[in-house]
């Protein structure tokens, strides 16, 4: 296991230092004179000149990568244009709402999976069991901008309870932040849990067959307790997976939830970024989610191991 | 292993026997979708023109999905979104499809050193959130079709070429496999007479999945505003047109949701037709 380990974070960083290399070429991307694009037609040669001192234009690739890379080695991952503040501080600020939905977001479609699932696999093939797998394959065809958007519907629009965007931090008013919590943690929730619910189904059948739930049951076990404290954790490897590294990925790409409902996080900071083709910004918050993905990827494999140290029934 | 597969056939009656109640939905309701769209092409229904005579009206027989708030005919654009959607989903899924199905056998079939850099690269793509990378690029790039079909086409190889190197891999110890190369079969003809009949199956039923995340995805995009740009109708503009009229006229934005997601439903139900028969 330490060797896998050791490989993986290797491994990683490696990726990572791709990933970095890339992310300079992102300026790359702008068709044209990028200064003419980013200033527009009215600028002097003065601004010009400074724009291009700023993105790196004026020095040579490779000197570009090495301010770049040295840059983010030494904590500074340059300064957005659009706020003038460093990039890694302005992505810092963003992180604890980003978390916040995610967690709840997480949260959410954990456990309604647990319980789909078990439910499910306690009543197979039955009338429960059927329509619950064909709600959650239904919801599988619901993409999550649709959903945030159905609940808007329902409950600001028509039912007029919860408010339809908007965001207070925890620290000034819990309450009405985790009230203004709700839809955007329900958005996230409900499509994931069709996914999970799903793969934790599966795997639940697999593992009922195993002959150590047979004898757990000839002990007098009863389904539910034999299903909640026998079959669960050897069947929730995929599970746990799935939900790491959906967490890796929605702390960086949480673009639609954060923007639908107008929460100030680093989904949002990115449409920002992108909106005002804020290019240092940007490179800093593909360096940031690439960290995120990679570290939880790391943190899955631990838990795998944890979960089942032998890696039978693969 | 009961021998060598075949190139897939369409065979009828073995379709026919797994057809069920939702797949025949799925079936139907694509085949109304070709012929909403060829309707409103033939009937020639604006979808750019406004008429404001009849401004935010709601669903009648003049405007079968009603008129949003300039008086534009919430059918019309509805179906010209379909066009865009396909196009975009197809072209994406064709960038995936081939490239991650050479890429996948090559990876298989050589394992050593071309696999390794094969699952690098595919480790580097999937490092990066495809929202966010793809919304990048296309709002660097400025919006057009083709660049939003690449954009995820080429962020849906990493999947399509995981799918068929795990195909392959099994394929490379059958014996028709190694019958092949001990008669002194080059790489070219082991991949495409041997290797390629056994994954096609599988990959192209993945091929609905990523048809369906394509459509989602350039929804997504022209939700959140890095989409084809107004007054260009995709279901992802659509619906974030009429998100700020959904207390005035709902069916504004329901309408193309309910295409939407119905047509999702039914590729992915499709994809069940395809996917080779499980043994379980």
């Amino acid at each position: 296991m330490r060797k896998t380990i050791g490989t993986r974070i290797v491994r990683s960083i490696l990726v990572l230092l791709v990933v970095i290399v890339a992310v300079n070429h992102l300026v790359a991307l702008l068709p044209g004179d990028a200064t003419m694009l980013l200033l527009g037609q009215d600028a002097t040669a003065q601004q010009r000149a400074q724009l291009r001192q700023d993105l790196g234009l004026d020095k040579t690739e490779l000197q570009r990568l090495g301010g770049w890379f040295g840059g983010i080695l030494r904590g500074d991952w340059g300064t957005s244009f659009a706020s003038g503040r460093p990039v890694l501080h302005e992505i810092a600020s963003r992180l604890p709402v980003t978390l916040e939905v995610v967690l709840l977001g997480q949260a959410v479609a954990v456990i309604l999976a647990l319980l789909i699932a078990t439910f499910s696999v306690r009543h197979i093939n039955g009338a429960a069991d059927r329509t619950l797998s064909g709600l959650s394959f239904l919801m599988l065809s619901v993409p999550s901008f649709v959903i945030g958007l159905l609940l808007i519907y329902i409950f600001a629009v028509t039912l007029n309870v919860l408010p339809a965007s908007g965001y207070v931090p925890f620290a000034q008013n819990p309450g009405k932040n985790l009230v203004t919590m709700i839809m955007p943690a329900l958005t996230m929730g409900l499509g994931e849990a069709a996914v999970y619910a799903r793969t934790l189904r599966g795997s639940l059948i697999a593992t009922m067959s195993q002959p150590y739930m047979d004898a757990a049951h000839a002990r007098g076990a009863s389904p539910w307790k034999a299903l909640w404290t026998r079959a669960l954790r050897p069947s929730s490897v995929s599970f746990v997976t799935l939900v790491g590294m959906n967490i890796g990925v929605s702390m960086g790409g949480s673009l639609i939830i954060e923007n639908i409902f107008g929460i100030p996080g680093i989904g949002r900071l990115a449409v920002t970024a992108l909106q005002g083709r804020d290019i240092p910004l940007l490179q800093g918050i593909v360096v940031f989610a690439a960290c995120a993905v990679l570290i939880m990827s790391m943190l899955v494999d631990v838990a795998a191991y944890l979960i089942n140290p032998s890696g039978a029934h693969e | 292993m009961s021998g060598k597969p075949r190139m897939p056939h369409i065979a009828w009656h073995a379709f026919v026997a797994r057809l069920t109640a939702a797949r025949a939905v799925a079936i139907v309701w694509l085949v109304m979708l070709v012929v909403m769209v060829l309707y409103s092409y033939l009937a020639h229904i604006d979808a750019y023109g406004n008429d404001y005579q009849a401004l935010s009206q709601a669903p009648s027989a003049a405007h079968l999905f009603g008129t949003d708030n300039l008086g534009r005919d919430v059918f019309a654009r509805t179906m010209q979104g379909a066009i865009i959607s396909a196009t975009v989903g197809v072209t994406a899924v064709c960038i995936g499809f081939v490239c991650g199905l050479v890429l996948g056998m090559i990876a298989g079939y050589l394992k050593g050193t071309a696999d390794t850099i094969v699952e690098f690269v595919c480790d580097v793509a999937f490092a990066v959130p495809p929202m966010l990378i793809i919304s990048t690029i296309v709002a660097l790039r400025g919006p057009s079709i083709m660049v939003i079909a690449c954009a995820i086409g080429v962020f849906s190889i990493p999947m399509f070429t995981r799918m068929c190197r795990a195909a392959t891999v099994p394929i490379t110890s059958e014996n028709y496999c190694l019958a092949a190369r001990a008669q002194g079969a080059g790489l070219t003809r082991i991949i495409a007479r041997e290797i390629l009949p056994g994954v096609l199956p599988q990959v192209s039923a993945y091929a609905f999945t990523a048809l369906a995340g394509a459509i989602v995805a350039e929804g997504s995009l022209s939700f959140i505003g890095f989409g084809l740009r107004p007054p260009t109708p995709s279901w992802g503009g659509l619906i974030a047109e009429g998100r700020t009229q959904l207390a005035a006229a709902p069916w504004v934005t329901l309408c193309p949701v309910a295409v939407l997601c119905l047509t999702i439903f039914s590729i992915n139900t499709i994809k069940e037709l395809f996917e080779p028969e499980t043994n379980a």
